[in-house]
């Protein structure tokens, strides 16, 4: 099945964004920022709408819109003035909103307008692939650079910053390549299913272990489980890859969920009060 | 004492819009020197401890730093806003510690490693070092955040409430265990604390914080009725026993009797005639 080209290229775009988005929402599961996905995807609409109306490369335009709109939230949430699942709010229907009167500024009616929201996998064209190709190579080379600042200041981002870390920069940074990650996925699994790819794989992955290398590496299996096999499945019964591929992850989160090694411990430890500091002389 | 100053503040202001945290505050922090700040509960203890640390900038005046790296101060938070279900070990968070000194794109190596052991063996955590840390006791968890910031090689270390909630003996051992790090990494500590029992027989100087610093003394001048009101805006019971005033925490009957002096008295005006103490030595 995977001998014609299209398949080919469908295989090794999957590959790389499920591997990407994994290692992204290592970090997104982490922080809690998982909403944060949803409104940088669907913002990006606005900017997909916008590439068809100027008749500009949609990546572009798109990436312009979802980076615009993952610092917006951030910059907006980070001055404290405004909550941030308000601030998603906001950005996502605003987003949307652009789409829509861009749209609508132009004539006849837009083909491939539900591949972008909900993704076709099999349309990706060569020129596609190289873009998230080199998405994917920016990003994870990124990523692995500040990889232990930016799991400190995952952590803990106070003490990041008291201990010189450049926090308030990494938080940019991470929301940043989260935004072009997004947006590099949005072809294959659509606006509307990306954040899933993005969420599912490390919230699995943290059900099955408590140590970073392991959850990272996972992660990073996880996601290319679903994408590869939700991809064959979809080709098989003829049913739409994205979909597919979502479904698939969140049968798999579930299960994990409920037969979990750590369900027990999770988020209730007993929290033994301090005179466990018995043994502090040493 | 003519030791080096190593962070001096001038005139600090700290607002919080209408709401004034400090207020026209001179202190100089000097090499080898360990202060307690005492006060009330928002008397400003924590903010001035976040400016040191460089985690707040003051409204007004300055802090100036003397040959001293920002890297090189370690802050121990009261509690931090973590999420502990984060898949990192004791030993992983230690090693954060080492970061600032790695720089960019070098990990954690062998050595740092080993220093991270050794800090937690000295913390008496060498034992739990793999364990996740959400897994570990408060009392653990504080001693996990002290041996990430000695790892950095600090100068200066600030530990803001560090017992709280602990009970007197528990309390004793942590500062003892301070005191032998101060003296074996020549630390210069600052804590605080609105504990009056312990801390001060532990510390060569007290600073009383309350919107502005009020003195800045020997322990055993500090404790007559009139700083206390001035400081905590009330009249104050005290009951003391042992050569430093203690106020109890628990009932006497509970107390370790070996500690205590069998004469308490519950007259807070014998608080001027407690003996000096042998606090002198500096």
């Amino acid at each position: 099945m995977f001998q014609a080209a299209f398949m080919q290229r469908a295989l090794i775009a999957g590959v790389l964004v499920s591997i990407l988005l994994s290692v992204l929402g290592f970090f997104v599961v982490l922080r809690r920022m998982s909403f944060i996905g949803v409104g940088i995807a669907h913002a990006a609409f606005g900017g997909v709408a916008l590439g068809h109306l100027l008749g500009i490369p949609v990546f572009l335009s798109a990436s312009v819109f979802s980076v615009a709109a993952g610092l917006g939230i951030g910059a907006v949430t980070r001055r404290g003035r405004i909550k941030e699942d308000t601030a998603i709010g906001i950005f996502f229907a605003a987003g949307m909103a652009l789409g829509v009167l861009f749209l609508s500024l132009k004539p006849g009616y837009i083909t491939d307008l539900a591949s972008y929201l909900f993704g076709s996998i099999l349309a990706v064209t060569p020129t596609d692939l190289w873009i998230i190709a080199a998405a994917a190579f920016l990003i994870l080379v990124l990523l692995a650079l500040f990889f232990k600042e930016l799991l400190a200041s995952s952590f803990d981002a106070e003490l990041a910053r008291a201990s010189g870390i450049p926090e308030g920069f990494l938080f940019y940074l991470l929301l940043g390549l989260v935004s072009l990650g997004i947006v590099s996925a949005i072809k294959l699994v659509g606006i509307i299913l990306v954040s899933a790819l993005l969420v599912l794989p490390a919230a699995t992955a943290l059900q099955w272990s408590e140590r970073y290398g392991r959850v990272l590496a996972l992660s990073a299996l996880f996601g290319l489980a679903y994408t590869v096999s939700g991809l064959a499945i979809s080709y098989w019964i003829d049913i739409p890859s994205g979909a597919t591929i979502v479904i698939l992850g969140t049968a798999v989160f579930l299960l994990s969920l409920a037969i979990s090694p750590l369900r027990r411990r999770k988020g209730n430890h007993p929290d033994r009060t301090r005179s466990a500091q018995s043994g502090t002389t040493g | 004492m003519s030791s080096k100053i190593l962070v001096s503040l001038e005139d600090v202001s700290v607002r919080f819009q209408e709401l004034t945290a400090l207020h026209d505050v001179n202190i100089q922090i000097t090499a080898g020197s360990s202060t307690a700040l005492i006060g009330p509960n928002g008397g400003g203890k924590t903010t001035l401890l976040k400016v040191i640390a460089g985690l707040i900038k003051p409204t007004q005046g300055r802090v100036r730093y003397y040959d001293l790296k920002r890297a090189r101060i370690g802050y121990v938070p009261q509690e931090s806003v973590v999420d502990w279900r984060f898949p990192v070990s004791a030993l992983d968070v230690v090693l954060m510690g080492r970061y600032p000194a790695l720089g960019l794109i070098r990990r954690a190596g062998r050595h740092d490693r080993e220093i991270a052991l050794t800090m937690l063996a000295r913390v008496g955590l060498r034992d739990v070092a793999i364990r996740p840390v959400g897994a570990l006791s408060g009392g653990q968890k504080q001693r996990v955040a002290i041996a990430r910031a000695l790892v950095g090689e600090p100068k200066l270390i600030l530990l803001d409430e560090p017992t709280s909630g602990a009970d007197v003996e528990a309390k004793d051992r942590f500062y003892s265990l301070i005191r032998e790090l101060k003296e074996e990494l020549s630390l210069t500590i600052l804590v605080a604390s609105h504990d009056l029992v312990v801390v001060p027989s532990f510390v060569d100087d007290v600073a009383c914080v309350a919107k502005s610093v009020h003195l800045h003394a020997c322990p055993s001048e500090i404790w007559d009725e009139e700083h206390f009101q001035r400081l905590y805006g009330t009249q104050m019971e005290a009951i003391f026993h042992g050569k430093v005033p203690h106020r109890m925490v628990e009932p006497p009957a509970k107390a370790k009797p070996s500690r205590g002096d069998p004469a308490r008295t519950r007259n807070t005006r014998n608080t001027r005639n407690t003996p000096k103490s042998e606090k002198g030595k500096k």
